[in-house]
């Protein structure tokens, strides 16, 4: 009863009206992540009372994970690693004509997702909290390389290339301190290199300066020149966006869990849930081939997961202290300070506020139809303004949101080379994609490595010895040869791929 | 006499290798632990290794079908990224002490003008744009925009 009437409170529902509509504006602006809008929102949590200000926080990370997918479908941006996964198909899809289709999809299977986590949580957190209690740095370090070994499954292009990009993106996340002996690697003596390449920095570069380096490159071609962008009427993308979610309530139900489960597990969040959840999709699809071109399966099986992963992030960090992402980081510091100490007994301690946030989660999610929708109205005018105006406009916030990052100028030489970097691999025809997850998923596969490797004194076999690291290290090697065999298998047999490519064409 | 013809496949496959090798040589530098067999060279020498057996799958699936088109070099276009990259570091070196304002202003100004905008948009855009950057990042967000020469004007 005081769960409800809490839920009810006129001011926390303000807060999480706002909130869900800043998450939203925040995570559509190229260049500015969810993370970032959680951040800045902290220092107006210190006048709130415990439960507005984590709804508060709530609010705008379950609407800025969403918003995350307009930049990327309208400008082929991904404002966040988890959209990433599936920006190829929701920018084709906007290519087309159908930009509000693409999104409302997003927004609709994010809310399904979103609702999904949070009943999920709300039934069964205690479940969770256990059976993430078995994990150690042994199941991190195979989960993650799980992980990474997605990149190889949703990029659309030869293993080889594939691989080639996710290494790229690895030898950018060895860049810093090195975190076994403290020794800086590949930092040239520049000091702002110690912390290494933030990733925020890092997809601005790959994504955004390398479409506008694109766009330069054609500027003068008549045949290139951007045509008067078609949108679709609203209430044809939302009758669409319905139907297309309606036809694929089975990937929801399927990606909802899975993105809760794999956020549940510390470290995982959001991106790797998409990307995991992507991967699955196409592999259990009948249409495989349609992915990467504008295909709303991918999109809907992203789109549920990385929201519900949101949910699950907050699993370890209310149960354990540990973030599952790194807006549950910033969530736990705010929980310390309002005097709620995250921890196994957190249920006992202080079930009523964690039952409150979960309503508040779920109020958010259902806030988010109303405000994301209103975010894609604002945001889809984009796509009418004439690429003169939108090129500068896209390069300043993308150089603006990469220096408020670190409040640094140096984020904008990273932007720069990076930005090269994701050119030179267009023209050689690498997949940018895999090269975010090599820079997200790079230090938790080295940091938990060498974290078994401290305690098994430089042993590789209890990597595995427990009965879960075992299952998933099996998986992820028997994945890892599987594509080495088809990158090989390119070279052997040249023809079978000229043969497909002729099908395909 | 054979003639090799370089493919694009060819140029990014030997490109991986070259970057791979140098890794690889710079990974040989960095110090493992006395008691461990790993060290911060490690995950680095992995990478570096991948990198490299990549590019050179590229390049033999390349030499055994034939699957990219020639290497073409359009100097015109690298020209123009060149260009558009030269005004992106003379924005981050005159960031700070020119000011956001000031250095916002003529890069949009100069952006707008590269990709085709008339006089009269580039200016009201990037005045505009540059109010309104200010006010979303200074004012809402609180983030510490350089003032440079204009610090003292600042609001």
């Amino acid at each position: 009863m005081n769960i409800l009437r809490g839920l009810t409170d006129p001011t926390l529902l303000a807060t999480i009206a706002v909130c869900t509509l800043y998450g939203a504006l925040v995570g559509a602006l190229p260049g500015l992540s969810a993370t970032m809008a959680v951040a800045l929102l902290v220092p107006f949590t210190f006048y709130m009372d415990p439960v507005t200000a984590v709804a508060a926080i709530v609010a705008t990370t379950t609407t800025g994970i969403f918003a995350g997918d307009i930049s990327g479908a309208l400008l082929r941006i991904p404002g966040t690693p988890a959209s990433a996964a599936y920006v190829a198909d929701s920018a084709t899809i906007a290519e087309r004509g159908q930009p509000r289709t693409a999104l409302f999809v997003s927004l609709f299977a994010g809310v399904c997702g979103g609702i999904i986590g949070v009943c999920a949580l709300a039934l069964a957190a205690p479940l969770l909290a256990d059976f993430s209690k078995n994990f150690s740095s042994d199941e991190m370090f195979w989960l993650a390389a799980l992980g990474l070994s997605c990149a190889v499954f949703v990029a659309d292009a030869p293993p080889a290339k594939t691989f080639a990009s996710l290494f790229i993106g690895l030898a950018v996340a060895c860049v810093g301190i090195d975190i076994a002996v403290g020794e800086p690697r590949y930092t040239f003596g520049l000091y702002d290199l110690f912390d290494g390449v933030e990733f925020i920095s890092a997809m601005i570069g790959f994504f955004a300066l390398t479409e506008l380096f694109k766009a330069a490159a054609v500027r003068r071609d008549p045949a290139t020149r951007i045509q008067a962008p078609k949108m679709e009427p609203l209430g044809e993308a939302i009758g669409n966006a319905l139907r297309e979610i309606k036809a694929r309530w089975k990937n929801i139900a399927r990606s909802g869990p899975m993105g809760v489960l794999i956020g549940v597990l510390p470290g995982a969040g959001a991106d790797v849930a998409a990307w995991i959840a992507y991967a699955v999709s196409r592999k259990f699809s009948r249409t495989p081939e349609k992915y990467g071109h504008g295909h709303a399966e991918g999109l809907v099986d992203g789109g549920a997961a990385n929201n519900a992963a949101v949910s699950g992030a907050w699993t370890p960090a209310l149960v354990f202290g540990i973030p599952g992402d790194s807006v549950t980081a910033i969530a736990i510091g705010v929980l310390m300070m309002k005097g709620l100490n995250p921890g196994p007994d957190i249920f006992e301690r202080s079930g009523e506020i964690v039952y409150t946030l979960f309503g508040a989660f779920l109020m958010a999610n259902i806030f988010m139809i109303l405000t994301g929708g209103i975010a894609i109205l604002l945001a889809s005018q984009l796509l009418r303004m004439p690429k003169h105006m939108l090129m500068p406009l896209v390069l300043a916030l993308s150089l603006i949101g990469g220096f408020a990052v670190l409040n640094s100028v140096f984020s904008i030489w990273i932007i720069l080379v990076l930005g090269f970097v994701g050119y030179a691999m267009i023209l050689g025809g690498l997949p940018i994609a895999p090269a975010i997850l090599g820079v997200v998923l790079g230090p938790v596969v080295e940091q938990n490595f060498m974290t078994s490797m401290i305690k098994s004194q430089g042993a590789l076999m209890p990597l595995f010895d427990r009965n879960i690291s075992m299952v998933l290290g099996g998986a992820t090697i028997l994945i890892w040869s599987l594509c080495l065999y088809r990158a090989i298998r390119t070279i052997l047999k040249p023809n079978e791929i000229n043969d497909a490519k002729d099908d395909i064409s | 006499m054979t003639k090799i013809r370089v493919t694009s496949d060819f140029v990014t496959g030997g490109a991986l290798v070259l970057a791979g090798s140098a890794m690889y040589l710079g990974a040989r530098g960095f110090s493992a632990p006395p008691t461990m067999s790993y060290g911060a060279g490690f995950f680095p020498k992995i990478v570096a290794g991948g990198m490299a057996i990549s590019g050179l799958l590229i390049v033999l699936a390349d030499l055994r079908a034939r699957l990219s088109e020639q290497a073409a070099f359009d100097v015109r276009g690298a020209g123009r990224v060149a260009l558009l990259a030269a005004m992106i570091a003379a924005y981050a070196l005159a960031l700070n002490p020119l000011g956001f304002h000031l250095a916002t202003v003529c890069l949009l100004f100069l952006v707008t003008r590269f990709y085709g905008g008339g006089w009269i948009s580039a200016g009201v855009l990037s005045v505009a744009a540059t109010l309104i950057l200010h006010f979303v990042f200074y004012s809402v967000m609180r983030v510490s925009l350089p003032w440079g020469v204009m610090l003292p004007f600042a609001w």
